[in-house]
């Protein structure tokens, strides 16, 4: 596997059928996506971006086609092997961590350093506390997840998804939810992801974040890719002229 | 001094229960399952510890052979839910029938009497009646080490490694799934741990009352919920970490509602209405919980 063939998604179809309607969600998308890139995954609601992303975490089986990780077909994976491969940020703060734990034992459990064993109780309460530092987190270690507001709950599954070992992390329309002090402190964590060297897939569904955050931009309609430019010749005004075409 | 009566009563009672307490309260907080298979893993548990008594197996043998028992019957309840989708009380529903039959097949009558066996509570016979002369201190202090031991072990548990993926698994499966942990598994592991775990109750019950008895799960369910929803009320949640809360919550609620049930019966309450009683203590604290929070249904979530 070459590091500009990371994540590779090779005619990819998935369709739903229900009561008696078939709708092509993705439509033979084809896309290549290099080791550490930061992709920003644009449209609007019902352009096949999520499914997208569920397709790529195995999580939605395609009709036809195939998503490789690191030379791996994504179907022939375990689910250990994908969950060490692909992390999975949802749109929803309350899917991305476990509510009745605490914040400590939220990152204790992702955090693969623990996993093996190799850091001290203290070495990891340290390590924790200066990662929720900048997120005003710090003193509430002992503090569940469930009493943490919207915004601090996306923060911390961002966090989560820095601990992981996943080369691969899917953010779902991350900071939709979030007022603008949290978004941009989100925003933060993701960039400290794209430096830590993870490739992001991040979606959105807002034109000024698809055209000012990441090194590329991918916009889908009717599932398929209608635009796709990297970071030098993106162009605000073309990708708000695919976003009416798509309306 | 008779009013104290009630209380070694309601004390001996609540430890007694405690564990199918906490089997229900685990299940229900931490694994997100109403488990109602406890309804039919005490008598299972009493009755294998009849029969292998009776057949002469050693009393260490025979606990364990019953709480092996309850944990087969949870692990099958998981199994139906998670293999076959089936809705989790339809699962226990079945189950709690299958444990019925099996019990009486294994006691091959519908009680056992256990006069002559020997139980953990020969031990510390001669400390009952010492001091006040009203309570059964030696079976007090027995079923309180017990409690003791059994609640380090699950919170040693709870808090290992291990612990903590069942409790990601029981909190939030999505997430779970995003770190690789199955919860399939963990739910199977985890009910058979609770459910062997209200064996261990059927079993102390069996000792104590020196039978066991088919139909002695009848009603396990409601009072195990009862002394859970009395529990949560009593101990701040805020204190605690939520596996510790839910712990320590099951237990002080199970010797609240039984001592709350003995002074009620000593002041008239009729036996025979005492479901009743307890149906309509679980409706006060939940209506009292719902007025302080301003929310309706906020106990319908699992």
């Amino acid at each position: 596997m070459s590091l500009d063939s990371f994540l590779v998604i090779r005619n990819l179809t998935v369709t739903f059928s229900r009561w008696g309607q078939t709708v092509k969600a993705i439509d033979d998308v084809t896309l290549t996506i290099p080791q550490g890139q930061w992709v920003i995954l644009a449209g609007h609601n019902g352009s096949g971006k999520t499914t997208l992303l569920k397709a790529i975490s195995g999580r939605q089986l395609p009709d036809k086609g195939d998503v490789s990780v690191k030379g791996c077909r994504t179907t022939e994976m375990s689910s250990a092997e994908m969950a060490g491969s692909v992390f999975h940020v949802h749109q929803d703060p309350l899917l991305g961590t476990a509510p009745t734990l605490t914040i400590f034992e939220n990152l204790l459990v992702a955090d693969d350093e623990a996993r093996r064993g190799t850091a001290s109780r203290s070495n990891l309460l340290k390590k924790y506390g200066d990662l929720l530092e900048p997120l005003g987190l710090k003193d509430r270690l002992k503090q569940l997840a469930r009493t943490l507001s919207g915004g601090e709950r996306q923060l911390l599954a961002l966090l989560i998804a820095r601990l992981r070992p996943s080369v691969l992390v899917l953010l779902d329309e991350p900071l939709a939810a979030l007022d603008p002090v949290k978004a941009e402190l989100c925003l933060e964590q993701i960039r400290k992801l794209h430096e830590a060297g993870k490739t992001i897939l991040q979606v959105t569904h807002d034109p000024e974040t698809a055209v000012h955050n990441g090194n590329r931009t991918v916009a889908l309609a009717n599932g398929r890719i209608v635009y796709d430019e990297l970071e030098g010749n993106r162009e605000p005004e073309a990708i708000k002229k695919f976003w009416n075409l798509a309306r | 001094m008779n009013w104290l009566v009630p209380l070694d009563i309601g004390l001996v009672m609540g430890l007694l229960f405690a564990w199918a307490v906490i089997a229900l309260a685990l299940g229900f907080r931490l694994l997100n399952f109403p488990d109602l298979t406890v309804e039919g893993s005490v008598p299972l548990g009493a009755a294998l510890f009849a029969a292998f008594s009776r057949a002469g197996l050693p009393l260490t043998g025979s606990i364990l052979a019953a709480i092996v028992g309850g944990m087969l019957a949870g692990s099958l309840t998981g199994f139906l839910h998670v293999r076959f989708r089936m809705n989790k009380f339809l699962a226990g529903i079945i189950v709690i029938a299958m444990a019925y039959s099996i019990s009486l097949r294994i006691m091959d009558a519908s009680n056992i009497g256990l006069l002559n066996q020997s139980t953990v509570f020969d031990l510390v016979k001669p400390l009952d009646g010492v001091g006040t002369g009203v309570f059964h201190s030696g079976t007090i202090l027995i079923l309180l080490v017990f409690l003791a031991i059994g609640s380090v072990a699950i919170l040693a548990g709870l808090s290992s490694r291990r612990g903590l993926r069942l409790r990601v698994a029981g909190s939030n499966p999505e997430y779970a799934h995003s770190l690789g942990i199955s919860v399939p598994r963990n739910i199977v592991a985890g009910l058979a741990i609770t459910n062997g775990l209200a064996a261990f109750s059927g079993v102390l019950l069996a000792m104590h009352q020196g039978f066991s008895d088919v139909g002695m799960g009848q009603g396990v369910l409601i009072l195990a919920l009862a002394a859970m929803t009395i529990g949560e009320r009593l101990l701040p949640e805020k204190r605690f970490p939520f596996h510790v809360f839910v712990l320590v919550s099951a237990i002080l609620g199970s010797i609240a509602y039984q001592v709350l049930v003995a002074y009620a019966v000593r002041a008239g309450l009729a036996p025979s209405d005492l479901k009743l009683a307890t149906a309509v203590l679980v409706l006060l604290v939940v209506a009292l919980r719902i007025s302080r929070n301003g929310e309706l249904f906020t106990e319908m979530g699992a």
